[in-house]
């Protein structure tokens, strides 16, 4: 098989990458007051804007006052301390002790061996703290400081070696690409050990690491990362919504939406290893109080937080694309968008987009006393060509979601006339979400989609032409796996495609 | 005769930053006009003129041009109603109208932010069916003045947002206005209190021993990323060269002695207000105080402000159905997503894009009275200052990309003409000769920057003629 993989870029580690790396090799305290700059997203996923964005004064300053405050906890977490040095200091400048734990924090943290010339440099700056403040430990905080700061940390280089004619990724290179792609995490130092051990030099040593990894509880949290971004639920707490249209919106309710939607794909993928179509199919959800009120069923016990719920049949509800999360945040803060709802499922599901709107186009709908579904607004609206020519996968897609509205509740009539919610994708005609689900989860190109989605997000860029018959072979082993998300995981981790990088330009 | 400074504006005593970076001594003069300023109060003791200041200020998603382009041309014209925030400080203001945008055509909101900010043409990210997203494809012009004028200063530039009601999903282009390359947007505060923290809480005092140490810390992290250089692409090279900026950015300012600002007390506004709006107003006054500060006590001399989101969804809370009595039983838009409403092109929409206009140009005029109030020398911070206000679009609901709404306003310590009033292009001039007019207006030697812009084969915005019709 032929690969011409993208280009080899730096990437940032995300602000979760950062904390929970900081937790692994510093501990609880010093994880608590990491703070990260916030991240961005391009092309849908953060991990896409980490491998463009350059530093400027505001992240440095930024990752300055983390790394600062991050080493001045680590020194004060008495009980954790003697296992991080790894060794008991005799003097104030005791240089054999700042080696011992330059050589194991500062590999640990930059996933790599050091030269010579680097340990030195942090050497220097633990002796000249020390013997300035009269302490050894502020040797260790600055040091800390020093690494925490680095490139080396703050960023996953890949340059690879060249190898059959193409830039392999070494062992320990493959060690973070995998290690921050399952579990959000940098690589633990066994697994670091293991790469330098040549574990990782082929596919079958990658799969045995990555079948163990996914089994983490980090994997948990970073899936459900990953599905908040695809989902696009990052900010769904903040998104605006007219109070006095929907006075029971709140930042709470908005963190039980989001909530229910990451609890259905820890069920599905992890609990249950269902295949993963079953989250647009799922005729069962997860809810607390705030949200068994909003769906109109049961709710938990008063001491319990959530409770598994069956979606009530007569909304018709089925999947994720009838959570409330997705049909709010696909919503405006007055009233619904077809188009918003329809791009998302191109977007995210069919992996298309929309061209931009023609240069002086007129958007203009037509009055609700004229017209009162947002299907008779449509309508007026696409006898455009102009419109219709790229409105009319979206808005008909986003049109079989009319019956929720922009907070997510069931509705049958808009002003008073009955919802419509009936559609047609590619020749096959579907009526309401059920059927809609039911139609996208039969569509291999659509699990096909969700698997590169996973892809740009775990490589940080979109896939390039050299890629895509390696990502079609993955596609038939995803298939052969019923689905099965783990599988997925595992066999990109362990793929060719994966495994190596572009030269860099 | 020197003016006496309002009390809260008082400038600092003359400051020098000093310190050992990398082994190399480096100076630095901070802030202190007033210490800085000869016996007439109009040039520095030392023999320069008043530092100029640079601010670009843009509201998104356009105005109503019938509400806004005056109808007479010149010094006497007739303020629309749009316009009609900025009476006390029209003298200050040149209305240009009929300027056209040479790198528009490909998608609204972003041809105009970096057509008018870097004079090319946007990269477009839109690989295989991701989501569309977009990024400058060179420095904005406000980093080529910063790169001249604020090497001395604590902060090389600012960027201050007041709505976080901003597009974040289509790429840097939408989200900030400063870029100093295609990988390197930077982005706004938008958060009074961090803005305040780090204007104002950030310095040491100066016998901290900890200072030092931070600098050697940060020559750590040098070494680390010159090494790394070594290792990576081209493309990978330029972003760590980059954060080695940054980083020099950093030392010299942890190395800095406080300016003695007097340090206004830490701003106590909350970003929503219980309904989930967002308080623009006071946010703006704010906001607007901060950057005052900034600039009065010459912390920075370039700053770029994003009222308002391009295809932002900024809400206008003050204007719910009451205000509009001509409409009876109008929907109420005061929740409303800003960039939706202006795509309605229908008689109640517009009348509300067009009245949250005057909310927008009442802010900018909130702007230019506190940099009236603030005294430096024989006049005030507007005298020195050239400021570039804009919309990201001419008109919203169809993405107009002719005739934008702007205003110069500042004098520019007399490098822009005055008594300009209103001047229409005749010609449909580049909006970029405008850019390139402002750089030259704010750098010490004019002829230092004399093009401004580029193209990409297609669309050219480039430009080695400065607006005639405001640069002095």
């Amino acid at each position: 098989m032929v690969i011409n993989p993208a280009p080899a870029q730096m990437r940032r580690l995300l602000g979760r990458q950062y904390v929970q790396t900081v937790r692994m090799l510093l501990g609880d305290a010093a994880a608590t007051v990491a703070k990260p700059p916030p991240d961005e997203q391009l092309n849908g996923f953060q991990s896409i804007a980490a491998s463009q964005f350059a530093m400027n004064d505001s992240l440095v300053r930024n990752y300055e006052a983390s790394a600062r405050d991050v080493a001045a906890a680590a020194v004060n977490d008495v009980a954790n301390l003697d296992a991080l040095l790894g060794c008991t200091p005799v003097t104030t400048i005791d240089e054999p002790c700042y080696r011992t734990f330059i050589e194991r924090f500062a590999r640990n943290a930059f996933r790599r061996p050091l030269v010579e010339e680097e340990i030195a440099d942090l050497l220097d700056l633990g002796r000249q703290s020390a013997r300035q403040l009269g302490d050894f430990y502020a040797g260790i905080e600055y040091i800390i400081a020093a690494v925490l700061q680095s490139p080396s940390f703050l960023f996953q280089v890949e340059v690879g070696e060249e190898h059959d004619g193409v830039q392999r990724l070494t062992g320990i290179e493959m060690a973070t690409r995998m290690s921050f792609f399952l579990t959000d995490t940098g690589p633990s130092e066994v697994l670091l050990d293991a790469a330098i051990a040549g574990e990782l030099d082929n596919a079958e040593g990658v799969r045995r690491w990555a079948t163990e990894l996914i089994e983490q509880p980090t994997a948990r949290l970073a899936v459900k990362s990953f599905f908040e971004e695809y989902l696009v639920l990052t900010d769904l707490t903040t998104a605006a919504k007219d109070p006095n249209l929907f006075p029971e919106w709140s930042p709470e309710l908005a963190q039980s939406m989001r909530g229910e939607t990451l609890r259905l794909v820890e069920d599905v993928v992890f609990n249950r290893n269902a295949p993963i179509h079953e989250l647009l199919t799922a005729t069962y959800t997860f809810v607390d109080s705030n949200l068994a009120a909003h769906y109109g069923v049961t709710p938990p016990a008063p001491d319990v937080g959530w409770t598994r719920a069956s979606l009530p049949l007569d909304q018709g509800r089925a999947g994720i694309l009838s959570h409330a999360s997705i049909l709010s945040k696909q919503a405006h803060a007055t009233s619904t968008s077809a188009t918003y709802r329809g791009l998302f499922i191109m977007e995210r599901f069919l992996c298309t987009t929309m061209p931009p709107p023609p240069p002086d186009v007129n958007t203009e709908l037509p009055p609700s006393s004229e017209a009162p579904t947002l299907r008779e607004r449509i309508a007026v609206h696409q006898e455009v060509a102009s419109c219709r020519a790229c409105h009319f996968k979206s808005d008909n897609l986003g049109l079989s979601l009319e019956n929720f509205d922009a907070i997510g509740r069931y509705r049958e009539t808009e002003n008073g006339a009955t919802i419509d919610a009936s559609g047609e994708l590619d020749g096959d005609t579907f009526d309401g979400v059920q059927e809609l689900g039911a139609l996208l989860a039969s569509r291999t190109d659509v699990l096909g989609c969700m698997m590169r989605q996973l892809y740009r997000h775990g490589t940080g860029h979109v896939e390039v032409d050299g890629e895509r018959k390696a990502l079609d072979w993955l596609e038939h082993r995803f298939a052969e796996s019923g689905y099965r998300m783990k599988s997925m995981l595992v066999e990109i981790a362990a793929s060719e495609l994966f495994r190596t990088v572009g030269v860099g330009q | 005769m020197r003016r006496k400074l309002p009390h809260e504006l008082k400038l600092p005593r003359r400051t020098l930053l000093r310190g050992v970076v990398g082994g190399a001594a480096a100076a630095l003069a901070l802030p202190t006009l007033e210490a800085m300023l000869n016996d007439n109060g109009d040039a520095l003791a030392r023999g320069g003129e008043l530092p100029r200041r640079l601010l670009t200020w843009v509201f998104g998603n356009g105005c109503r041009l019938d509400h806004w382009v005056p109808s007479q041309t010149g010094p006497s014209y007739t303020l629309t109603q749009e316009l009609a925030p900025i009476s006390s400080v029209r003298d200050y203001c040149r209305i240009m109208s009929g300027f056209r945008n040479y790198v528009a055509g490909r998608r609204g909101h972003h041809d105009g932010m970096a057509g008018i900010m870097s004079g090319r043409p946007f990269i477009q990210l839109d690989p295989q069916g991701a989501p569309y997203a977009s990024k400058f494809s060179g420095e904005s012009f406000d980093q080529i003045v910063a790169d001249i004028v604020g090497v001395d200063t604590y902060f090389k530039s600012l960027q201050v947002g007041v709505s976080k009601r901003h597009l974040t999903n289509q790429g840097p282009t939408l989200m900030t206005m400063s870029h100093r390359g295609p990988d390197q947007p930077l982005n706004a505060e938008r958060d009074p209190q961090a803005l305040f923290d780090k204007l104002f809480n950030s310095f040491l005092p100066s016998d901290d021993p900890n200072a030092a140490l931070r600098a050697s810390t940060l020559d750590a992290v040098l070494m680390d990323a010159q090494r790394l250089k070594k290792r990576v692409s081209a493309t990978d090279q330029a972003r760590l060269d980059a954060h080695l900026e940054a980083i020099f950015e950093l030392q010299k300012q942890i190395l800095a002695i406080p300016p003695e600002c007097d340090v206004p007390p830490k701003p106590d506004v909350d970003p929503f207000l219980p309904d989930g709006a967002e308080p623009l107003v006071e946010l703006n006054e704010v906001m607007a105080k901060l950057v005052v500060m900034a600039l009065s006590c010459d912390m920075t001399r370039v700053v770029s402000y994003m009222f308002t989101g391009p295809s932002g969804g900024a809400q206008f809370h003050m204007l719910p159905p009451s205000e509009f009595p001509e409409f009876p039983g109008a929907k109420d838009y005061s929740h409303a997503d800003h960039h939706q409403i202006s795509h309605f092109n229908l008689a109640y929409e517009q009348e509300f894009i067009h009245r949250s206009t005057i909310v927008s140009v009442q802010a900018f005029a909130h702007m230019l009275e506190l940099f009236q109030s603030t005294l430096e020398g024989d006049g005030n911070l507007l005298d020195n200052s050239c400021i570039l206000m804009f919309s990201d679009v001419a008109e919203g609901w169809n993405h107009s990309e002719i005739d934008f709404p702007i205003i110069v306003a500042g004098h520019a310590g007399g490098r822009l003409k005055q008594d300009v009033g209103h001047f229409r292009s005749p010609s449909e001039e580049s909006v970029t000769n405008i850019s390139l007019a402002c750089i030259k207006a704010v750098i010490p030697e004019p002829d230092q920057v004399d093009q401004f812009g580029g193209s990409d084969g297609t669309y050219d915005g480039f430009t080695s003629t400065p607006c005639a019709a405001v640069l002095a």
